[in-house]
């Protein structure tokens, strides 16, 4: 008698891997939450975050919006100006510190720095370079904005049960004399790029669990009830400063945020993590969910991913009345259809897909 | 000499009876494309034009069948006489482009409504919305300014002047009126025209042409309407201006034109 002999089938390659269909795979994730459709989940971080929230909402979860859209404004437009795409218009928070640096702001721990980007009359906000489609139209009202969207970040910690966070990158960039970080270079999306004060840090595995484990600390000052959902963006970097392959670039970076948000659900009972990034990289799937550049994860992937996220949510814990009937009605619309249809495909808002402009340059 | 073309619907009625007064060194043109007309009015191809008169005219409370004809024969023989006997005006004979009037007000958001999202949201979006209700709505000013804006961006010269609001005089209380004054009578006690005019005037910008907005005094002084001395001598109308209020109306078309 040893301890493998006890092991459910999940544990054994052969039994869960090799005899089995790729899409057969099952218990991917075991669930510590039982998230309930009433409780608000927000959701933040890197491009991929953005299909958790749609999927949340439209299997009949409570994903959360706190800065809303104007009344009656249409989803094409609200799209357009970053509104329902994360929880609050932050855009992309592609790292742990960028979290940090969000969460100090809106709990008044730091001010926002006064950094504004001018270009041809148009002011960019750098913490939010591409939130509004053409700039702002003054200084004013970017800070309008900013003190907007604060204050609806605080909001979404403040009022949610669950906290989802996408780890996307570890590669940054600071600004040298202030210590603040951009999502974005400067001079990418805008702002003119300065090599003295601009500089670039590869994030290592202390730094970003740390910034994580800060950040999470101060968001349970504020509601001590938080839960966290972590899972690491299954996106390839589009480029790397960091001198390396990007293909080892983005192993590298992967590895280690997966690392770290696997520490952290290990060590705390309050952090739970799901595999996004398994499903979509591992050489199980040998590739399949990814579009031809095998950098964009497709429309099948994305449903695969958000269909074991709700599948093991509710094998573990059971459907809500609500999610039954939601479910059997995609059942019944899927009937006679290929079920991997990518009609509810939301198109993602990535800032970091402009970086492949540049090499196109080359 | 600047040659320039103001069109419109009834309220160019207005301005044209006071154009006599005002002395400018521009070669105006005026087409009005009053009441109903105005829908049969369209700028397609850097050209306006009329579209076909239906035989008869659907019944209307206020505008017969004959009155209809007669307004729409007014209308085709003004851009025959403009265009030299054509059936349809050129654009590019002219030096710019005057658009007045056309309902140019949103429809499922009331003015004030998006005037009251300015603390919120960007100049940017809010002009988008505005764009987005006016274009829903298929109001005909957006129609006009929609197919001006190919003239526009083509270097062409773009002016829009909106309507004039509700005479302040038909904000309140019940009025014999010839037209509906219920909408305009939901302006709330705290709103401002004005501080709606940066927000028409980006969505023109953004449509290639250049808002003229109204003359300060021309707007009563809370901001909700137009001035109590500029309210039409017919007893029965609310909205247009009378020849005082048309004249600042013009004499500010024609200061930004020269």
């Amino acid at each position: 008698m040893n301890p493998y002999e006890n092991l459910l089938p999940k544990a054994f390659w052969k039994l869960a891997v090799s005899n089995k269909s790729m899409f057969d795979l099952s218990e991917l994730w075991n669930p510590k939450f039982n998230i309930k459709q009433n409780e608000k989940v927000a959701t933040f971080g890197s491009c991929f975050a953005q299909h958790i929230g749609n999927a949340l909402k439209k299997r009949g979860f409570n994903w959360y919006i706190s800065e809303q859209a104007p009344q009656g404004c249409n989803d094409a437009l609200a799209k357009k100006y970053n509104y329902n795409i994360f929880t609050a218009r932050t855009g992309n928070i592609y790292t742990t510190s960028l979290l940090k640096q969000w969460s100090e702001w809106a709990l008044n721990k730091k001010p926002i720095p006064n950094e504004v980007w001018e270009t041809n009359g148009r002011y960019y906000d750098p913490f939010r370079p591409r939130i509004e489609p053409n700039g702002f139209e003054s200084v004013g009202e970017i800070k309008m904005s900013q003190a907007q969207t604060l204050k609806s970040f605080k909001e979404s910690i403040e009022y949610s049960t669950y906290f989802v966070f996408t780890l996307g990158l570890t590669e940054s960039w600071f600004n040298q004399e202030g210590g603040y970080e951009y999502p974005m270079c400067p001079g990418t999306v805008a702002g003119v790029f300065n090599e003295s004060k601009h500089q670039f840090v590869n994030q290592q595995f202390e730094y970003i669990r740390s910034n994580l484990s800060d950040a999470m600390a101060l968001m349970k000052e504020l509601n001590p009830n938080l839960k966290f959902i972590l899972t690491v963006s299954p996106v390839p970097l589009t480029a790397t400063m960091s001198g390396k392959h990007v293909a080892l670039a983005t192993m590298a970076s992967k590895s280690i945020l997966r690392a770290v948000a696997d520490q952290l659900a290990t060590d705390r009972g309050d952090v739970d993590y799901f595999p996004s990034y398994e499903i979509i990289n591992s050489p199980v799937f040998k590739g399949a969910f990814f579009e031809p550049n095998q950098r964009s994860v497709n429309p099948y992937g994305v449903n695969f991913v958000m269909d074991n996220f709700f599948k093991c949510l509710s094998g573990k814990f059971g459907q809500s009345e609500l999610q039954s009937q939601v479910l059997q009605n995609k059942s019944l619309k899927d009937e006679g259809e290929d079920t991997s249809t990518n009609d509810d495909f939301i198109d993602p808002t990535c800032d970091e897909e402009l970086l492949a402009a540049f090499g196109n340059r080359k | 000499m600047k040659k320039v073309l103001i069109f419109g619907d009834s309220h160019i009625g207005n301005i044209t009876a006071v154009s006599n007064e005002i002395e400018t060194n521009l070669q105006i043109s005026f087409l009005n494309a009053p009441g109903p007309i105005c829908q049969y009015l369209k700028v397609i191809d850097n050209e306006i034009t009329l579209l076909p008169a239906p035989k008869k005219f659907p019944s209307n409370p206020t505008i017969s069948n004959e009155q209809f004809h007669s307004w729409y024969d007014n209308t085709k023989n003004r851009i025959r006489a403009i265009s030299g006997e054509k059936d349809t005006i050129s654009l590019s004979d002219f030096d710019a482009i005057v658009m007045y009037g056309g309902h140019f007000f949103p429809i499922q958001y009331r003015w004030w409504d998006i005037v009251r999202m300015k603390a919120k949201y960007s100049l940017g979006l809010l002009s988008d919305i505005l764009k987005s209700s006016l274009h829903d709505h298929s109001r005909v000013g957006y129609l006009w300014v929609h197919g001006l804006a190919n003239y526009a961006n083509k270097g062409g010269n773009m002016f829009v002047v909106l309507p004039p609001l509700l005479n302040e005089k038909g904000l309140s209380g019940e009025h014999n009126a010839a037209q509906p004054l219920s909408i305009f009578q939901e302006t709330p006690p705290d709103v401002d025209f004005r501080d709606m005019l940066p927000i028409y005037s980006h969505l023109v910008k953004g449509m290639g042409g250049e808002l003229i907005a109204p003359p300060d005094n021309l707007l009563s002084k809370d901001g909700r309407g137009t001035s109590a001395d500029f309210k039409s001598f017919n007893p029965v109308d609310f909205y247009h201006l009378n020849p005082d209020g048309a004249k600042l109306i013009l004499k500010k078309i024609i200061d930004s034109l020269q």
